[in-house]
């Protein structure tokens, strides 16, 4: 088998050339110190994102306002569901995130009935494990609704969810599984609003609900309100005035260890200039345009003059 | 990092155990009723255009590279690919799963029932002309019996693979048994999950047992010696 | 204290697909080689316990039946339903695709193995007895060699199917080219789709031809056949 030697080492030494423990589907990006002679050593960050367009977006807006602040940054981007981050974030593998009030405050103490920014991030505040606390909320927001088609609300007369109650009979709903039994879904609908539907089990926002919307297999869907589909197709999303979905700001939560007043000022510079139209421009020229996170945030990064 | 500990695996019993989860149309019925639909008829498409088409190319011993090539594009092609690009085109939906489900299955039987066809015995092959057999009489009392094996073979095969492809195709919008793994992942419901996956599992462990059964009961007793089990 | 600015617009233009295509050359890279590490590694794992019991079931053709019931019943599980199962307990981690794609690669390949061993001719065989070799060496320097191609064969169908079921790890968050079916499908962009089936299939067709050409070389003498 003389020959079989050589072979086999080619074969070995392939393999190494491609043996890294990272599944990541992105090259994590790492950014040099800035010599801009901040006085203390600004310690290294790791931002995650989950697997949606709008949060990769943002951790690459932070990542990248923070690095021209001077710090260490490295990304770990479209982690996956809420349940599998957090726990990174907790266990200190990730300490930066960009998060969403409302939602986070859900998950952590699904009993909360806050509803209004200010409530909400305070009841967040306090929900929070010891290390990670929450910086200042931004205006820009991103929260659920029930979304139609343009032309069925202007065929029935649909502006706010109320008005869904007569024809609640022809309407089936399509939304996330987890839809079904939550207080921000079905049992809200019905006891805040009276209301009750059919419902469909298809995807959170997602190119299900958005194929069923259009066909007519669904007259309404649970969309998210920054989603690119709605500009796309001409959805409309009814107002909400009893609160069945609350207050979804933006909000970077962060690890305590590495909260800097650098880091702080820089996060909330972010926060601040971000507004929910701001989203809709961002997150549409990701899906529709195909345009990077990366650049995106670059560009806004720049524009806003953050960092 | 998720662990399983006895907790998770509990989980997934009780999500199995209870009666809710197997009533209504996110039930355990309905869905398995769905993908065995699903899979049936798409298994009985396939064979009905790649039986015949085998039988031709293996009797008649031509065509053989092209079958080579839809053998190999078959393996090499991936299945979420397929599917992805069928939903972007023409719609979520059976419509998107239909094709690729049938690409994947047709392969399988077409080379199965060709090789079995092409490699019967040349002995008998020549017995049976030599007796004044035609042509089809050749294929339909000689050739065929003696590819039974490696036909069914090739449709078991097809079943498995169209079962896998459909549960799959949960991800396009398809139900079926899939949709427990693709929603419990999209809701990090590792107790749906892990349901959706033994609940797939048994079920091609199932369909693959029918399927050997099927191949012993349909082979001649006189050939059944001399086949290996596959 | 919040600061008000104005609405922030985006100005940069749609591009070309082909020109999207061009400026993601890196990403593919990167995706390929995660790809190609998942995949390979698993059938590395698989040819390595393939060929001692593929040797074994070949002397003791009890154990042959039985192995091979084993890994036909594991062969037959589907894929993500493995991978799902599999993410409660390894996480998501490397080991919950390649575990089960090992095992996949193992199924095909103690058939091809244990195939390629029980096709050596027996006068093969006995010459090498007359000659002095003992059982070990009879088989490292003898049999297998003789058994290459169908073993090279076998490796072709696991190593083409490994690279094809590796894009099913994307729906369960283990990296790999299936990233750009998931993602082609959120933003309908067909194009990223297509990359993703063409670098795939393209993937399969190098490591398919590898590994032929690596055939002739280890085995010269089967060219002429």
């Amino acid at each position: 088998m003389h020959r079989v030697g050589p072979v086999v080492a080619t074969a070995a030494a392939l393999l190494t050339i491609g043996a890294h423990g990272s599944s990541s589907p992105r090259p994590v990006s790492t950014a040099a110190p800035a010599a801009n002679g901040h006085p203390a050593a600004v310690p290294g960050i790791t931002i995650g994102s989950a697997n949606f367009p709008e949060s990769d977006v943002l951790a690459d807006i932070y990542a990248d306002a923070l690095s021209k602040a001077g710090a260490k940054v490295s990304t770990k981007l479209d982690i996956g569901t809420r349940e599998i981050y957090f726990e990174e974030l907790e266990n200190g593998a990730l300490n930066v995130f960009p998060e969403y009030n409302g939602a986070l405050l859900d998950y952590l103490r699904p009993k909360s009935t806050a509803s209004s920014t200010g409530a909400v991030t305070k009841a967040l505040e306090a929900a929070l494990p010891g290390d990670l606390e929450a910086l200042q909320p931004s205006p820009a927001q991103d929260s659920d609704s029930i979304t139609v088609t343009a032309a069925y609300a202007a065929a029935h007369h649909l502006k706010t969810i109320e008005d869904l109650k007569p024809i609640e009979s022809q309407v089936t709903l399509g939304a996330a599984p987890q839809f079904a039994t939550r207080e921000q879904g079905l049992i809200g609908l019905k006891e805040l609003y009276g209301v009750t539907v059919k419902f469909k089990v298809l995807d959170q926002s997602g190119p299900l609900d958005i194929a069923a919307l259009n066909d007519g297999t669904i007259q309404a869907a649970d969309i998210f309100t920054t989603d690119p589909a709605v500009a796309k197709y001409h959805f409309v999303a009814l107002t909400d005035p009893l609160h069945l979905f609350p207050a979804e700001n933006v909000i970077p939560i962060i690890n305590k260890k590495v909260a800097t007043p650098t880091i702080v000022k820089t996060l909330n510079a972010v926060s601040g200039a971000l507004t929910t139209d701001d989203l809709v421009q961002l997150v549409g020229a990701v899906v529709n345009d195909h345009v990077d996170a990366g650049t995106v945030a670059a560009e806004f990064v720049s524009e806003e003059k953050l960092g | 990092m998720i662990v399983a500990s006895s907790a998770s695996i509990g989980g997934i019993f009780s999500y199995l155990t209870t009666a809710a989860n197997w009533s209504g149309p996110s039930g355990f019925l309905h869905r398995l009723l769905q993908h065995v639909g699903y899979s049936g008829v798409t298994l009985l498409i396939a064979a009905c255009i790649s039986v015949p088409l085998g039988l031709l190319t293996g009797h008649t011993r031509r065509g053989g590279n092209l079958l080579t090539i839809a053998g190999n594009a078959s393996r090499a092609l991936p299945t979420l690919g397929l599917l992805t690009i069928f939903a972007v085109t023409i719609g979520v939906g059976i419509d998107a799963a239909i094709i690729p489900l049938l690409l994947l299955a047709v392969p399988a039987i077409l080379v199965n029932t060709d090789v079995g066809v092409r490699n019967v015995n040349p002995t008998s092959v020549d017995a049976a002309y030599a007796v004044g057999m035609t042509p089809l009489q050749v294929l339909w009392h000689v050739e065929i019996p003696m590819a039974l094996p490696l036909i069914v073979l090739g449709l078991r095969t097809a079943a498995l693979q169209v079962v896998s492809t459909a549960t799959i195709a949960a991800y396009v919008g398809l139900g079926g048994l899939g949709r427990y793994i693709i929603d419990g992942q999209g809701s990090g419901n590792f107790a749906e999950l892990g349901a959706g996956a033994v609940a797939v599992a048994s079920f091609a462990i199932v369909t693959d047992l029918t399927f050997r059964l099927a191949q012993t009961l349909v082979v001649s007793p006189g050939l059944r010696a001399r086949t290996s089990t596959a | 204290m919040l600061l008000l600015t104005q609405t922030f617009t985006f100005t940069y233009h749609k591009v070309s697909d082909w020109q999207w295509v061009l400026n993601h050359m890196s990403l593919f890279w990167s995706l390929s080689i995660t790809h190609l590490y998942l995949a390979l590694t698993s059938v590395a794992i698989g040819f390595v316990i393939a060929l001692p019991l593929g040797a074994l079931a070949v002397r003791a053709p009890r154990t042959y039946t039985g192995v091979l019931s084993i890994t036909t019943v594991l062969y037959s599980l589907p894929s993500l339903a493995v991978f799902a199962f599999l993410v409660g307990v390894t996480g998501l981690t490397d080991t919950t695709v390649i575990l089960p794609l090992a095992v996949y690669a193992l199924a095909i390949l103690v058939r091809s193995v244990a195939d390629g061993l029980t096709g050596v001719p027996d006068d093969v065989r006995t010459a090498a007895t007359a000659m002095g070799y003992r059982p070990l060496r009879q088989l490292w320097s003898v049999e297998l060699p003789a058994a290459m191609p169908v073993i090279i064969a076998g490796l072709r169908v696991a190593t083409v199917a490994s690279i094809s079921l590796v894009t099913v790890g994307s729906l369960i968050g283990i990296g790999g080219l299936g990233q750009l079916f998931i993602a082609g499908e959120n933003s309908d962009f067909i194009t990223e789709i297509l990359a993703g089936i063409v670098i795939v299939a393209a993937l399969g067709v190098l490591c398919d031809g590898l590994l032929t050409f690596g055939g002739y070389l280890l085995a010269p003498w089967a060219r002429r056949s």
